[in-house]
């Protein structure tokens, strides 16, 4: 995770200082390859000469190495402006690893409440849910889904541990799919905050089923 | 056993001390607007791609704000504000944002003493 971080963040910040400059300041930041900074090195003083013009007096134009113990990969140059900030940011990074607070997984939801109402929503073709407008038009089905979601209260009511909760998780989620799978003939919803408030939810559906896989 | 490791830090969270992701990141659907505002109505972005940029503006907001913080504790002032923020975008080469972000702070600025002068009318 930490090396990951550190090259896409300084790739990220080189990136957008060339991008933001002005075609003049593009030449003056080369985003060479790093088996080549030493090359960029020597012809950092002759592109400096080269263009040597007076609007140009200001800017900084050198590039600094980081350390190389950091980078498994050789050394990463990064703007001279920038240099110490990305050193103090790696060792506050360091500190919160180390003190063991930084959080390495991410939870497919954030609050248990909320996941459970989200299971017990009824999904129409396709995983969306349905909202209150479309609930009246299939009474049959409505039955169907009590029955469903009588099945899910009563998994719900053995979550001991983490693994247990998340086999739970992926069985009511497979019921659901199940479910959707024989609801065919629903209506898809057109309107635009219901397709936001399905996103939200059905993304975090998806992610659980991806995991599964 | 590293699952079940992060899995006792998510328990005991509040206790002891855990950042959690909800105050580590931006929200992910905040995120996930603020790219669609630049892209095509019909354009979509897959969940990989909002928490990267999750972990790119969160990364560059303490980026940001450790060199505003590091101009304060230098000044030895604790409350960092607007201009300490605007001056590290600056020192830290990104001019092209620096000067937008002053002229929207100093319109914030402006709106804050419109509503002090001409407080909403109480009920």
């Amino acid at each position: 995770m930490k090396p990951f971080l550190s090259n896409h963040t300084d790739s990220m910040y080189n990136c957008s200082q060339v991008g933001c400059s002005h075609p003049m300041a593009h030449t003056s930041y080369p985003c060479g390859d790093p088996y080549f900074g030493s090359s960029i090195v020597a012809y950092g003083p002759q592109a400096i000469n080269q263009q040597m013009v007076p609007q140009m007096l200001g800017l900084a134009s050198t590039r600094i190495a980081l350390p190389v113990d950091l980078a498994e990969d050789g050394p990463i140059y990064v703007n001279a402006k920038q240099y110490h900030g990305i050193l103090r940011r790696r060792q506050s990074r360091a500190k919160l690893e180390a003190q063991n607070k930084l959080i390495k997984s991410r939870k497919p939801y954030l609050h248990e409440s909320r996941h459970r109402h989200a299971l017990n929503r009824v999904r129409g073709s396709g995983g969306r849910f349905l909202s209150a407008k479309q609930l009246p038009q299939s009474n049959a089905e409505l039955v169907t889904d009590a029955y469903q979601k009588k099945d899910a209260s009563e998994a719900e009511n053995h979550p001991s541990s983490t693994g247990e909760n998340a086999s739970i998780t992926f069985t009511a989620i497979s019921a659901l799919t199940s479910m959707s799978s024989n609801s065919v003939n629903f209506p898809n919803m057109a309107g635009s905050s219901q397709c936001s408030g399905g996103l939200t939810f059905g993304a975090g559906a998806l992610q659980c089923t991806s995991v599964g896989r | 056993m590293m699952d079940n490791v992060g899995g006792s830090s998510s328990n005991i969270a509040e206790n002891s001390g855990i950042i959690r992701e909800q105050d580590r990141l931006l929200p992910i659907a905040n995120v996930g607007k603020i790219m669609k505002q630049i892209l095509p109505p019909n354009a979509k972005i897959s969940k990989e791609s909002k928490e990267t940029m999750q972990e790119c503006v969160s990364e560059f907001i303490s980026f940001v704000t450790s060199e505003a913080s590091e101009k304060c504790r230098k000044e030895r002032r604790k409350t960092v504000n607007g201009d300490d923020i605007c001056w590290a975008l600056g020192s830290l080469g990104f001019d092209d944002y620096a000067e937008p972000l002053r002229r929207y702070l100093q319109r914030y600025r402006e709106q804050e003493l419109d509503r002090a002068n001409n407080p909403p009318k109480r009920g």
